[in-house]
């Protein structure tokens, strides 16, 4: 099963669509593939979309000169959709970053960090293609 | 309500829009976030608080919007955890 990557040529990053579900909650929304992440991160304004509590304290992360705190959460579940229409459900955690600080400009700077599928999704058996001069970018998962 | 299915099925679309008037976007929202849905900005704020309160005003769903940020004319972004 294919499941297709978009090449945004303004931002110079792949993004696929999602829907993100928790036991309460779904909304549609959409990943910036990052394989030097080494965890998926979900980013702020998502996670109160979807309600879910900053409470489970993970590690510490820093991107670019910023640190934040990570909080993972469970029981997320990842859906995309296949080229042949179908559904993929993919159940694995996420980190959702916060800043130590709450002043508005750091709030806005967690606004701009994207959703990132990280290294660990493609441990959950996806293999992924990346052939941008022919505009082919997909991941595919065999079917059990 | 929309299936899985018919729900990203719209939001592929709303993103390959987003992209493919992603320059327009930028010089009206420059520094915003935006809300997607049906190929149009339905709200625009500059946090996700606010913009979720525009959106409950507007009686819209949020779950089944894209939301996206929208950053400066020559600003990228690079990501890799140090």
């Amino acid at each position: 099963m294919k499941i297709k990557v978009l090449f945004n040529k303004n931002k110079r990053v792949l993004q696929v669509p999602a829907i993100f579900q928790t036991p309460h909650k779904r909304i549609v929304s959409d990943f910036v593939i990052d394989t030097g992440s080494p965890w998926t991160i979900l980013n702020y304004s998502d996670s109160i979309r979807l309600g879910i509590p900053h409470d489970n304290k993970s590690e510490i992360i820093r991107i670019g000169s910023k640190t934040y705190q990570s909080y993972v959460f469970n029981k997320f579940n990842i859906v995309f959709k296949s080229t042949n229409n179908e559904e993929i459900v993919t159940e694995m955690p996420i980190r959702v970053l916060k800043s130590y600080s709450s002043k508005i400009n750091e709030l806005e700077n967690l606004d701009r960090i994207p959703n990132l599928l990280g290294i660990d999704f493609l441990e959950k058996g996806f293999s992924f293609l990346c052939d941008l001069s022919n505009n082919d970018i997909h991941f595919q998962k065999a079917i059990n | 309500m929309l299936t899985n299915i018919q729900l990203l099925s719209f939001s592929e679309e709303n993103l390959e829009w987003f992209n493919d008037n992603f320059n327009e976007i930028q010089e009206k929202y420059t520094n915003r976030i935006v809300a997607i849905k049906d190929k149009m900005i339905v709200a625009s704020a500059s946090n996700i608080n606010s913009l979720l309160d525009i959106l409950k005003e507007k009686d819209i769903d949020s779950s089944e919007v894209l939301i996206e940020t929208i950053t400066p004319k020559n600003e990228i972004v690079i990501l890799s955890r140090l």
